[in-house]
């Protein structure tokens, strides 16, 4: 939903957002992790949950650092390669330096190994059929389904929002409209920001956290925005349950080692039938 | 008795897109409240450029530009249109994916109270509009996207509105129209400083008229004299075939 949200309101294909949803994975991993601990934050779980508290302030400051990370990175390249004319893939380039820089500097801290919000067994529970899911899962299908809501009402309800959509609309009419475009770019930032973040705690929650983690999601991140339609919160959401379904069940025909590329059939066949995506409005 | 003084007053304005290359020579133009002042002349006359300058969205670095008594010279667009200019452009001219409504709450987005209030007031101005106020501006006709764009430039209770070519591509209904629409306006007490292309019609609606050529203001009269003089007909109302434009600059009729 970030990625949509910079790539519809700016313009911009953010490769550096799979890495600051790394950022995020590892901000909240401090808190939880001994280091975290040490300042009293961590401790608890919630129930059947594998977390308590402690991801909570967590997930709050990996959403404060995300944020910051990523209206630095505008005011110091973005926002500088646009006063002189820089293009989309000025842009692109850009964020991809970003995306390595980003991912260095974790690795350079935390080190290349795997590691978990919560070490432990976390047993799944039996559904309907036989379905075995662990609640951290309906956690996350919850939060994912609250962050489309929240997001929706954002874009279409408040001012703000309504501001974010005129200005991808049409920014020169936007600024002769009064709207200060400028804090409308930095705004979107860090909404981006404050969702990659989330996502890349969710991440962590449901697999390992790992410095590459947020990287290597990126290209089906990019395939659920586009199967979804650029710049659709909601578009975003079934784009990536899509996506994340059929490269799941296409295992079923074909080998494992080739599931990484089943995003760029899907892109392939998305950009040939439907270019604008399935929920993507005509311009 | 009071003076009568011009709303806005643009003396010895030059300049254009690129630095060193002049599109505007040296013009000057005075629009009184009361009055719709049009701008007629050939394409490349610099008619459009003029109004981006008198908005603001182009530097306006050699000449001066007062706007209700103020000097409002080194202004931006935001600044002019806070302090009550609207502004319509050409093309571009609403937020196509917005909805009717949303479109409006953008153009008063400066607004810090009682929007809805004027939404509603703008709103009973266009009745086509009227009628539909969550339909996405890209479903609107040329004629409807017009409307909306003027009253969108309405939502800050602006004193004086700028329209750039507002009838380009309409059909003469719609035109017809969007001109009655543009007056009844006026007489709302909106000064008008309109460009036009369609300039008999135009004319048939303006107090006062200037005709640019070649980046300068090469005649300047009433709505009625321009309408009436045989110079202007023939080089430009289409009343006379294979003439080109000979009048003097500087003439007044």
């Amino acid at each position: 939903m970030g990625l949509t949200l910079v790539f519809g309101v700016l313009g911009i294909a953010d490769f550096a957002h799979g890495d600051k949803m790394g950022w995020g994975m590892f901000l909240a991993f401090f808190v939880v992790s001994s280091e975290g601990a040490n300042l009293g934050f961590a401790g608890g779980r919630f129930g059947s949950l594998s977390f308590g508290w402690g991801l909570v302030v967590g997930l709050l400051v990996a959403m404060i650092g995300v944020a910051l990370i990523s209206v630095v990175l505008e005011r110091l390249v973005f926002r500088r390669l646009r006063v002189t004319g820089g293009g989309f893939f000025v842009f692109a380039i850009a964020s991809l330096g970003m995306s390595i820089m980003l991912r260095a500097v974790i690795q350079l801290i935390w080190g290349p190994s795997n590691f978990r919000f919560t070490p432990g067994i976390h047993p799944a529970i039996e559904i309907l059929g036989g379905i075995k899911v662990k609640p951290d899962q309906f956690f996350i299908v919850g939060v994912t389904f609250l962050a489309a809501v929240l997001l929706y009402w954002l874009l279409y309800r408040t001012r703000f929002g309504k501001a974010m959509r005129a200005t991808a609309d049409n920014p020169g009419l936007a600024e002769a409209s009064g709207i200060d475009t400028n804090r409308i770019r930095v705004g979107t930032w860090i909404i981006a920001g404050i969702f990659g973040a989330l996502a890349g705690v969710m991440l962590g929650l449901q697999a390992e956290v790992r410095f590459d983690a947020g990287f290597r999601l990126l290209l089906p991140l990019f395939a659920a925005v586009i199967l979804g339609g650029i710049g659709n919160p909601w578009g975003a959401l079934i784009g990536g349950l899509t996506v994340g379904i059929v490269q799941e069940v296409s295992t079923q025909w074909i080998n494992t080692g080739l599931k990484p590329g089943v995003p760029f059939v899907i892109v392939i066949v998305v950009l040939l039938l439907r270019p604008r995506g399935l929920f993507g409005q005509r311009r | 008795m009071t003076e009568r003084r011009p709303l806005l007053q643009v003396e010895a304005f030059s300049g254009g897109y690129v630095d060193g290359i002049d599109i505007i020579h040296e013009v000057g133009i005075d629009l009184y409240r009361d009055e719709i002042l049009t701008i007629i002349g050939p394409n490349g006359a610099g008619k459009s450029t003029l109004l981006k300058a008198v908005v603001g969205a182009l530097p306006f670095e050699r000449g001066q530009r007062q706007f209700d008594g103020q000097d409002v010279s080194g202004w931006s667009t935001p600044r002019m249109i806070a302090s009550g200019v609207g502004y319509v452009p050409q093309v571009d001219n609403v937020f196509t994916s917005l909805s009717i409504r949303e479109n409006l709450e953008m153009g008063g987005y400066m607004r810090n109270t009682g929007l809805r209030e004027r939404i509603g007031e703008v709103l009973a101005m266009f009745p086509d509009l009227e009628s539909r106020p969550n339909e996405r501006a890209s479903r609107l006709s040329g004629g409807q996207r017009q409307m909306l764009a003027m009253a969108r430039a309405l939502m800050l209770d602006p004193v004086m509105l700028c329209l750039d070519e507002p009838t380009a591509a309409l059909s003469p209904a719609a035109r017809g129209e969007l001109f009655a629409r543009i007056y009844k306006i006026h007489m709302s007490g909106v000064g008008m400083l309109m460009v036009e292309q369609n300039a008999t019609e135009a004319l048939v609606w303006s107090d006062r008229a200037v005709v640019m050529v070649d980046g300068e203001i090469a005649l300047e009269g009433t709505g009625t004299e321009m309408l009436t003089s045989s110079e202007v007909g023939r080089a430009f109302l289409g009343q006379a075939e294979g003439e080109g434009f000979t009048i003097e600059e500087g003439s007044t009729l």
